[in-house]
């Protein structure tokens, strides 16, 4: 009973102190500290969707440029200009020359618009920097497709890149 | 039982609305590199890329194919690293590196683009015709070929000190040689 009071007593006082050493510390600490920080310009790329399909499309037909891709920059804060590129359709070891494919910044109604190419290229298109009110700019590219008369019956496939560069 | 089941469905769809998209987000410090670089010297500019998303990202850089100009050779690029893993918010340093030929004249340009672009494991494997999109970040690389630096000042002077030091020892060596030679003569007679 003695062994357990002095202990409960002794414990009372730890704390006690301890309370009184912080709030020693909490009215000690009066001083001021400042803080700085830059903060980097940036420019991010996500394109959607990962893929998309023009569907069943004949030999000798286009296809017309209206394929969505959306190019958002989620998280930067600078304009970024959009550049794009591609490779040629391939199914198996058959091909489609990857000027088949035409870009756009619009929807069009027709088979029109700008050449893809093996090289990467600026589009003149660009995404808008960031701000609070649009954290997520975007901006859209579509494309069509024309297949030449003669072209061997298959699923081809493209890979297209677009990349942004601040 | 109608209304734990409805309870049950709504706890699931609440779940799956509350979770967290999962993507990764590819981005690049922004400042286009124009390296003036000296004949025989190179230079190299850091960048920074990043990954704001939550899954990783599997980069892969594809080098700048530059402009010739005719009888003059073109600068070496190289890019480190070559390829990588980005983690979820992280980044990584990229360096690009230029070497000017010795023997190319002053004031030329040269341009390409370097490309960290995300592998995309997607291949679409769907009936029809259908595009793969990569996604990717890119450099405008200008470089201009700028005369070499002339030594500093200091070595210069550590030349010209040694080239003194040379002098003066050469001097002391053949003085004092004559001067045995004048002693051995003297002796002679």
């Amino acid at each position: 009973m003695k062994v357990s009071l002095v202990l409960s007593v002794s414990i009372t006082a730890i704390i006690a102190a301890l309370g009184m050493a912080a709030f020693g510390l909490v009215f000690a600490s009066s001083g001021t500290v400042s803080a700085s920080a830059s903060v980097s310009n940036s420019v991010y790329v996500s394109a959607a969707p990962s893929s998309n399909t023009f569907g069943n499309v004949y030999p000798g037909s286009t296809y017309d440029t209206n394929v969505l891709f959306v190019d958002t920059d989620n998280g930067g804060n600078i304009e970024s200009n959009i550049m794009i590129s591609g490779a040629g359709w391939t199914f198996g070891s058959n091909s489609i020359g990857v000027s088949n494919t035409l870009w756009s910044g619009a929807s069009q109604s027709s088979y029109t618009g700008t050449a893809l190419t093996g090289t990467l290229a600026a589009t003149g298109l660009i995404i808008p920097g960031a701000t609070f009110s649009a954290p997520s700019p975007s901006n859209s590219i579509y494309f069509g497709l024309g297949i030449p008369a003669g072209t061997a019956g298959g699923s081809y496939t493209q890979t297209i890149t677009i990349e942004n560069s601040c | 039982m109608k209304v734990k089941y409805m309870c049950a469905l709504l706890a699931f769809f609440g779940l799956i609305t509350a979770l967290p998209m999962v993507y990764g987000q590819l981005g690049e410090q922004a400042g286009q590199p124009t390296l003036n670089v000296s004949l025989g010297s190179s230079t190299t500019f850091n960048y920074t890329i990043l990954n704001s998303g939550s899954t990783p990202i599997n980069y892969s850089v594809i080098l700048p194919t530059l402009n010739t100009i005719p009888n003059n050779a073109t600068p070496a690029v190289t890019v480190s690293p070559m390829n990588g893993t980005l983690l979820p918010h992280s980044q990584q340093e990229m360096t690009i590196d230029v070497s000017m030929p010795s023997g190319d004249k002053t004031g030329l340009k040269w341009l390409g683009i370097v490309q960290v672009v995300e592998i995309n494991a997607n291949k679409n494997s769907s009936a029809g015709i259908g595009a793969t999109i990569n996604a990717g970040i890119a450099k405008i690389l200008t470089i201009y070929s700028v005369a070499a630096k002339p030594l500093p000042f200091i070595v210069i002077a550590a030349i010209v000190v040694v080239i003194i030091l040379v002098v003066v020892a050469v001097a002391y060596l053949l003085i004092r040689r004559k001067k045995v030679h004048n002693k051995r003569k003297r002796r002679a007679r």
